[in-house]
C-alpha cells in the first residue's frame, strides 16, 4: 500500500472521529437544553403543587373552624335543653296563678 | 509536580466517582382533621309535665263527669302544666333553630371537605405532571445515551479497523 493512500485512509478515520465528536457534541447541547427546559418545568410544576397547598391549608383551618361553631352549636343545644328543665321545673312549683297567666302570655307570643 | 499528579488523579477520582445530588422530594403538610363525633339529641333530658288533670263543671260550676261537663276548671298546679307545655313547645323550638344552624355547619364542613378533595385531585394531577415530564426527559436522555454510545462505538471500531489496515498495509 502506497504512502498516500495510508494517510487518506488515516485523514478517514480523523474524519470520521471528528464527525463522530461533532455529532455526540451536538447531542450534549441537546442533553443541556432539554435539561434547563425540565428544571424550569419541575421549578413551575412544584411552585403550582406549593400554590394549591398554600390553599388546602386555607380550607383545613376553614374545616377545623367550622368544626369548632358546631361543637358550640351542641354545646348551645345541651344549654336549651337545661335551661328549658330549669324553667318548667321553676313553674310547675308556681302557685300564684297571676304569674303563671303572665308567664303563658309571655310565651303565647314566642311561640 | 508528582505530589500534584497525585493530588489532580485523586481528585478527579473522587469527583467523577461522586454520584450526583439525591432527588429528595419535600414534605407535603401535616394536615390531621379531628373525628368528629356522633350527634345525639336526648330529648329525655328536659322535664316534662304530667297530663293535666282538669276538674269538668257544669253551667252552675258543679262537678260533673267530663261527658256532662260544660266547662273545665284548673287548679293552679294543673294550669301550671300548661305553661310549663308552652315552655317545652319553647325549648323545642329554640333547639330546631339550633340544629339548623348546626345543620349549615355541617353542610359548610362538607362543602369544605370536597374542595380539599377537589384541589387533592388537582396536585395529584400535577403530581403525574411533574412524574412524566421526568420520565420523558430521563428516557430523552436514555435514548440520546444510547445513539452517542453507537455512534462512539461505531467510529472507534472504524478507527481501530483503520489502524489495523493501516499497519498490516505497511
Amino acid at each position: 500500500m502506497e504512502f498516500t493512500s495510508i494517510v487518506t485512509l488515516l485523514a478517514g478515520c480523523g474524519l470520521l472521529a471528528g464527525i463522530a465528536f461533532w455529532w455526540s457534541s451536538r447531542s450534549g447541547d441537546k442533553s443541556k437544553q432539554s435539561n434547563i427546559v425540565h428544571k424550569l418545568k419541575q421549578a413551575l410544576g412544584r411552585k403550582e403543587v406549593e400554590l394549591i397547598e398554600e390553599k388546602q391549608k386555607v380550607v383545613a383551618v376553614n374545616i377545623q373552624e367550622k368544626e369548632k361553631l358546631s361543637g358550640e352549636s351542641v354545646k348551645k343545644i345541651k344549654e336549651i335543653q337545661k335551661k328549658a328543665t330549669e324553667e318548667i321545673e321553676g313553674i310547675l312549683h308556681e302557685d300564684s296563678i297571676a304569674k303563671i297567666a303572665d308567664e303563658i302570655d309571655e310565651d303565647w307570643d314566642n311561640l | 509536580m508528582k505530589k500534584i499528579i497525585a493530588w489532580v488523579l485523586m481528585v478527579s477520582l473522587f469527583l467523577f466517582s461522586c454520584a450526583p445530588k439525591q432527588f429528595i422530594p419535600f414534605e407535603p403538610p401535616d394536615v390531621v382533621f379531628e373525628k368528629t363525633p356522633e350527634y345525639v339529641l336526648d330529648l329525655d333530658s328536659i322535664t316534662k309535665p304530667s297530663k293535666i288533670e282538669p276538674i269538668y263543671v257544669d253551667e252552675n260550676f258543679k262537678e260533673v263527669p267530663k261527658e256532662e261537663a260544660k266547662f273545665v276548671v284548673l287548679a293552679p298546679r294543673e294550669y301550671a302544666k300548661v305553661a310549663a307545655l308552652l315552655k317545652l313547645a319553647k325549648a323545642y323550638k329554640e333547639i330546631a333553630k339550633e340544629q339548623e344552624v348546626l345543620i349549615n355547619t355541617n353542610i359548610s364542613v362538607i362543602n369544605s371537605l370536597k374542595e380539599y378533595v377537589a384541589l387533592e385531585q388537582m396536585k395529584s394531577k400535577e403530581y403525574r405532571q411533574l412524574w412524566a415530564d421526568s420520565e420523558n426527559a430521563y428516557r430523552q436522555e436514555n435514548y440520546n445515551r444510547k445513539i452517542d454510545n453507537a455512534i462512539h462505538k461505531g467510529t472507534f471500531g472504524a478507527i481501530f479497523l483503520g489502524i489495523i489496515l493501516a499497519i498490516v498495509a505497511l
